[in-house]
């Protein structure tokens, strides 16, 4: 045991330490990341809107069909948040890639809109909803290395030293637009090249097939937890995997608005709300038990960790307990985190739950059970975050035992 | 002179909980600091005027990142017990005695 444990913890600190350094470091994946991070406000407000037009209260149901005036009314921040959430995407990369080369921010947000304007085809082009999100990355990212490229070459208009730096900084970016501009009209319009069609029907596909399958699913789980073995915040895999969460995420929103079948399943809150309940490593029930603890210190941890439990942040249980680095509790939370993997996509793909219409209204630190409501207007998928905290505790309760003797061991071995 | 601690973590959410922690031990040991939390990425934005920069152990991997970002700030990660334990007081200890 002790060997392997060695193996895994050197293996984690010689491979996957520098690899998550690396692309945390990378300019493009910090854009996309804090773009979609800064989207957050508008797609959970907007989805928490299409769920109230849709709750599914037998005198509400009838009170909105009766009036489809106010039922337009309130689908109005949905409509103009999800559905054309690449147009917020692509202002948000071009800003962030704008700070990382020390560029007019907010002329590299505008200008980057703009671009992807062009590139969609305008306002009713039909790809600014989820359709659209790659395209939008593309656009910030070609009109950002454009500008910089520009500015480092100084083929800039110049203004005299007298001309206040803000407004200089405008007229910077008046000649790189213009060229981005060309360059996309010649290739859209005059040489024909469909950058969205081709985007939108290989690209995105791709991302989200391969995203929503339970062999991702599975590897994204034991990844993350393996991670937290070695203490090290798997915050770099739910970046990579943001994209795909987010356009299948306002995929199924925008089915079910129009009153199709949302088909996606991996979308974010299945392992933020149904499988990491209480936190990675799914600790709230573990959390509950120790409570409860023969071990004073587990107990005082147990009591200070549980709020924030509550709210999926468990820092606490896991480095305090711990379960980083600690070769007994890592098992129970490989196990519990993959069987939650396989009971959750039981339930939502045989249908004994109803499908996440809303994935971004369950935002990740909102306790489970009101987020599984929030993201499918269903009691059953209140049901099923019970189901799994109690598999999750009664897979760790053996295993906790163990610690809890050790603990108890020490805390003798101190008094005595 | 007041002191200016920064923590940063994934997000800025667990080690909002330490800030509570450390600014009640701070208080009794009549420390004058201000302490607040962001995520790493927003280093260069609160770290580089700060007088010492906290990283909790899961994020340590980006110390070299930081420190790029945050010249003359000295950088340093939590340890993990002290981290799960909530330990401010051991913490507010070791940054008074680097900031001395």
């Amino acid at each position: 045991m002790d060997s392997v444990f060695d193996k895994m913890t050197s293996a984690i600190e010689k491979y996957l330490v520098p690899i998550t350094t690396k692309m945390s470091q990378n300019r493009y994946i910090i854009a996309i990341r804090d773009a979609l991070i800064a989207t957050m406000p508008l797609t959970i407000f907007g989805s928490l809107c299409l769920m109230v037009a849709t709750l599914p209260i037998p005198a509400w149901t009838e009170f909105i069909a009766a009036n489809p005036d106010i039922n337009t009314i309130i689908r109005i921040p949905f409509n103009l948040s999800v559905s054309i959430i690449s147009l917020y995407v692509a202002f948000g990369m071009g800003y962030n890639l704008a700070k990382a080369y020390d560029l007019d921010k907010l002329v590299g947000g505008i200008s980057s809109a703009f671009i992807f304007f062009i590139m969609a085809n305008g306002v009713d082009g039909g790809y600014l909803g989820a359709t659209g999100m790659f395209t939008a990355m593309i656009a910030a990212v070609i009109n950002i290395e454009i500008y910089h490229f520009c500015v480092k070459k100084g083929i800039v208009i110049k203004l005299p030293k007298q001309v206040p730096s803000n407004i200089a900084g405008s007229f910077e970016s008046l000649v790189p637009i213009v060229l981005t501009t060309v360059l996309i009209i010649v290739l859209v319009k005059f040489i024909g090249f469909d950058v969205n069609n081709i985007l939108a029907t290989i690209i995105t596909p791709i991302v989200t097939a391969a995203g929503n399958t339970l062999v991702m699913a599975l590897l994204y789980a034991v990844l993350a937890t393996i991670m937290w073995f070695g203490g090290i915040h798997p915050q770099i895999l739910a970046t990579l995997l943001t994209p795909g969460w987010t356009i299948m995420a306002a995929a199924n929103a925008e089915a079910y608005a129009a009153g199709a079948v949302a088909e996606y399943i991996f979308v974010k809150p299945f392992f933020f709300t149904f499988v990491f309940i209480g936190g990675q490593c799914g600790t709230l029930m573990l959390n509950l038990v120790m409570l409860r603890s023969k071990s004073k210190t587990h107990r005082s941890l147990a009591a200070m960790a549980l709020p924030a439990g509550l709210f999926n942040i468990n820092e606490p249980i896991l480095f305090g307990l711990p379960i980083v680095m600690n070769a007994t509790l890592i098992v129970p939370a490989l196990i519990g985190q993959v069987i939650c993997v396989f009971t959750t996509y039981f339930a939502f793909a045989s249908g004994l739950v109803p499908p996440m219409v809303a994935p971004d209204a369950a935002v990740w630190n909102i306790p489970a059970f009101i987020a599984a409501y929030l993201c499918t207007n269903s009691w059953r998928a209140v049901v099923l975050v019970l189901v799994n905290m109690v598999i999750q505790g009664l897979i760790y309760i053996p295993f906790y035992r163990v610690a809890e003797k050790q603990m108890v061991a020490i805390e003798n071995a101190e008094e005595a | 002179m007041s002191k200016n601690i920064v923590l940063l973590c994934a997000g800025g959410m667990s080690t909002s909980l330490m800030v509570s922690k450390m600014e009640e031990a701070a208080k009794k040991l009549n420390f004058d600091c201000e302490i607040h939390a962001y995520g790493t990425n927003k280093a260069k934005d609160f770290g580089t005027s700060a007088d010492m920069i906290l990283l909790a152990p899961q994020v340590r991997f980006q110390k070299a990142e930081i420190m790029e970002k945050c010249p003359n700030v000295p950088v340093e990660t939590i340890e993990m017990m002290d981290y799960g334990m909530m330990n401010g007081e051991k913490i507010i200890r070791h940054v008074m005695e680097v900031l001395k």
